[in-house]
């Protein structure tokens, strides 16, 4: 989209104004970028008669405008957590490949193409929402809290990881493909249109498997850096256990972990008298399994591992 | 009167009633420990300026209560009773005579007797010094120590309650063995004190033998005194001593005795209440919020606010009260259902945490 110089300025002073205010302080930088297009789109009404004054941008209708503020607000965020992903995707261990593939690992090349693939997801406005779980989760190391324990338990989870899924490799790698793979989960928005999805949730879409499947086999294709299973978790997290009970265990564990932490917020005050928000995530998610098509059993582990930590 | 001042206002009340009970607590003490009548004195006027300050702070609140139509709200919810038992009565009965009688010089023992009748109003109307230890109940009312109304309103309400009932029974058993005339440690003195005058004239001897005999005179001249009056000057208040008179004969008799048994019972009644106090507010008050007002808090944020999903935490041992089995109905049908929904529905502007108001001054 092409905006003038003029507009683009008053459009960053409004937007950098909004992402300063105090009521958004405990949000993510995607969360918060969230929570302003939303704010948008709740209060147009309010909004327009002064954002279409003399003062903003006469004379455009509020399509225009909020797509201007929009872009501008995609860009500031870009701006900020564009070199906190690289960061990240730096960080993350990438040895795992070798577990699920015997072939030399060239670390370096699958980092770019992850990170080549997570610049082109985040122009989807509907994967960067999804993609604001999967972030939260990896940069508050949830998978890494969760793994920890599953590990230590040896349960159903564990049962699934390394007799189901086959992932014959250490807690920290098992850790690292979870993360990735939720990082890579909301790929598929960039692939698919609505007449894919099986059910709109807030916590992402749910596609059906064969949909799934194809795409995951389509990108192994084109990213070979990347191993196969990678791509089939990724885009597998986006599929219901309630549609094909032989989902990948990390695909199910991502998808949990994800949407988790879509709206989580590490500094959140609880109330006296109320559960931690983790706890009372994953009970409501147990009673919604079939809606968001979870896996009621690692829900049930993940629940006892929330309460017994006090997470 | 802005809120600013009102609040400063509240906070001196607030200090006030700390710095009153121990005031309390310290002149009843004075006696026990047999403090000089020196520091006696200065706490009985301290007393007068307490309750002189309160008799004030009851007065303006009664008239703003005026002003505002509300007095029944003030007397009878906001516990404007107690701002009145705990001030106008204290000072009209208890410190203020007490400080006349002081004033007057009614600690000097060997002074004149003339201001006898203040005394004998002072020592009549002890009973209602009671009243002060309503006062724990207001410092009470000026804490508030959770943030539930309705806790707030529990907690002073049996806390009220107690302690007003145990005053209540203090001062009307006072009143009851005084006008049955039930024998006490101060008429049993009396009795002895009697018996010690009557004996006087035909044993003068039993003076030194008698140690609550302080002074015995004659026509104004000292026929026996137990001390010098430097040692009566300094331990004696208007309070210590007894003067009467028999066949010509004035007598002074040292009740310091009875003084500190009333004055250790006041004590006692004060840490009485006290404890009271201290265990509904340290542990009654927690167990209300956290079995009545915390659940209820959480579910009334979870029905008022979409972004709200924590759960009531439900402790086992309370499973089966009413409240925690509408938490767990909460938690496992309503948070559920309230999640799905809004899975399908578009946000709206009560689901976010930026609000309208948030960026008025923006523009």
């Amino acid at each position: 989209m092409i905006i003038n110089e003029s507009d683009k300025q008053k459009a960053t002073a409004f937007i950098q104004r909004l992402m300063a205010n105090p009521a958004l302080k405990s949000f993510s930088l995607l969360q918060r970028e969230e929570q302003i297009i939303q704010f948008l789109t709740v209060n147009s009404r309010q909004l327009y008669p002064t954002l279409s004054s003399q003062a903003f941008f006469p004379g455009k209708s509020w399509d225009s405008i909020c797509a201007i503020l929009v872009s501008v607000l995609y860009e500031l965020t870009d701006n900020e957590v564009l070199p906190d992903i690289r960061l990240l995707i730096n960080r993350l261990d990438f040895t795992f490949f070798t577990f699920l593939r015997p072939s030399n690992l060239d670390e370096g090349q699958a980092k770019q193409v992850v990170m080549d693939f997570l610049q082109k997801m985040l122009a989807n406005e509907q994967a960067r929402r999804i993609f604001t779980g999967s972030l939260a989760a990896v940069n508050y190391n949830i998978v890494k809290k969760y793994t920890a324990e599953i590990y230590r338990r040896k349960k159903y989870i564990h049962f699934e990881l390394l007799k189901v899924e086959k992932l014959k490799m250490g807690e920290r790698e098992v850790e690292n493909m979870i993360n990735l793979v939720m990082l890579l989960k909301p790929m598929i928005y960039l692939f698919s249109q609505q007449a894919n999805v099986m059910k709109n949730t807030a916590n992402g879409n749910i596609f059906p498997c064969s949909f799934t499947e194809t795409l995951a086999k389509n990108l192994s294709a084109k990213a070979q850096a990347v191993p196969p299973q990678v791509f089939s978790s990724s885009m597998n997290a986006n599929a219901s256990f309630a549609d094909n009970s032989k989902l990948e265990a990390s695909a199910r564990l991502g998808n949990v972990f994800s949407a988790m932490c879509r709206n989580y917020k590490p500094d959140t005050k609880k109330d006296r008298g109320a559960d931690t928000a983790m706890k009372s995530w994953i009970n409501v998610a147990r009673k919604n399994y079939k809606f968001y098509g979870y896996d009621i059993k690692m829900l049930d582990e993940l629940y006892n591992i929330a309460a017994d930590n006090g997470w | 009167m802005d809120r600013k001042n009102y609040q400063v206002l509240e906070n001196i009340v607030l200090a006030a009633i700390f710095f009153v009970l121990v005031q309390t607590f310290v002149e009843d003490l004075a006696i026990v420990a047999g403090w000089s009548w020196d520091v006696r004195r200065i706490l009985i006027l301290t007393g007068l300026g307490f309750d002189l300050f309160f008799t004030i702070e009851f007065l303006t609140r009664l008239y703003r209560a005026i002003a505002r139509g509300s007095v029944r709200e003030y007397i009878v919810l906001r516990r404007g009773w107690i701002d009145l038992l705990a001030s106008v009565p204290l000072l009209l009965l208890s410190s203020g005579p007490s400080a006349i009688a002081v004033l007057m010089g009614g600690g000097a023992i060997t002074g004149a007797a003339g201001i006898l009748n203040v005394l004998k109003v002072v020592k009549a109307v002890r009973i209602a010094r009671i009243l002060r230890l309503l006062r724990v109940l207001k410092i009470f009312k000026q804490i508030k120590n959770t943030d539930s109304a309705m806790a707030q309103r529990h907690i002073s309400k049996i806390t009220t309650m107690g302690v007003a009932v145990f005053v209540g029974i203090l001062l009307f058993a006072s009143i009851f063995v005084q006008m049955l005339g039930l024998p006490t440690a101060a008429s049993e003195n009396e009795k002895i004190i009697s018996e010690v005058m009557i004996a006087y004239e035909t044993n003068p001897d039993l003076a030194e033998s008698c140690s609550d005999l302080l002074i015995v005179k004659k026509s104004g001249e000292t026929v026996f005194t137990r001390y010098d009056n430097d040692f009566y000057k300094m331990n004696f208040g208007f309070n210590d001593y007894v003067y009467a008179e028999y066949m010509g004969w004035e007598f002074f008799f040292d009740i310091r005795g009875v003084e500190k048994v009333q004055s250790m019972d006041n004590l006692l009644f004060f840490v009485i209440i006290l404890a009271l106090v201290l265990a509904y507010t340290l542990f009654y008050s927690p167990h209300f919020a956290i079995t009545v007002s915390d659940p209820i808090h959480v579910m009334r944020r979870g029905l008022e606010e979409k972004s709200y999903n924590f759960e009531v935490k439900i402790n086992p041992e309370y499973a089966g009260d009413d409240i925690f089995k509408l938490a767990e109905n909460y938690n496992n049908i309503y948070l559920p259902l309230k999640d799905r929904t809004q899975a399908e529905d578009l946000p709206d502007a009560d689901s976010l945490e930026l609000k309208f108001d948030d960026i008025k001054n923006m523009f």
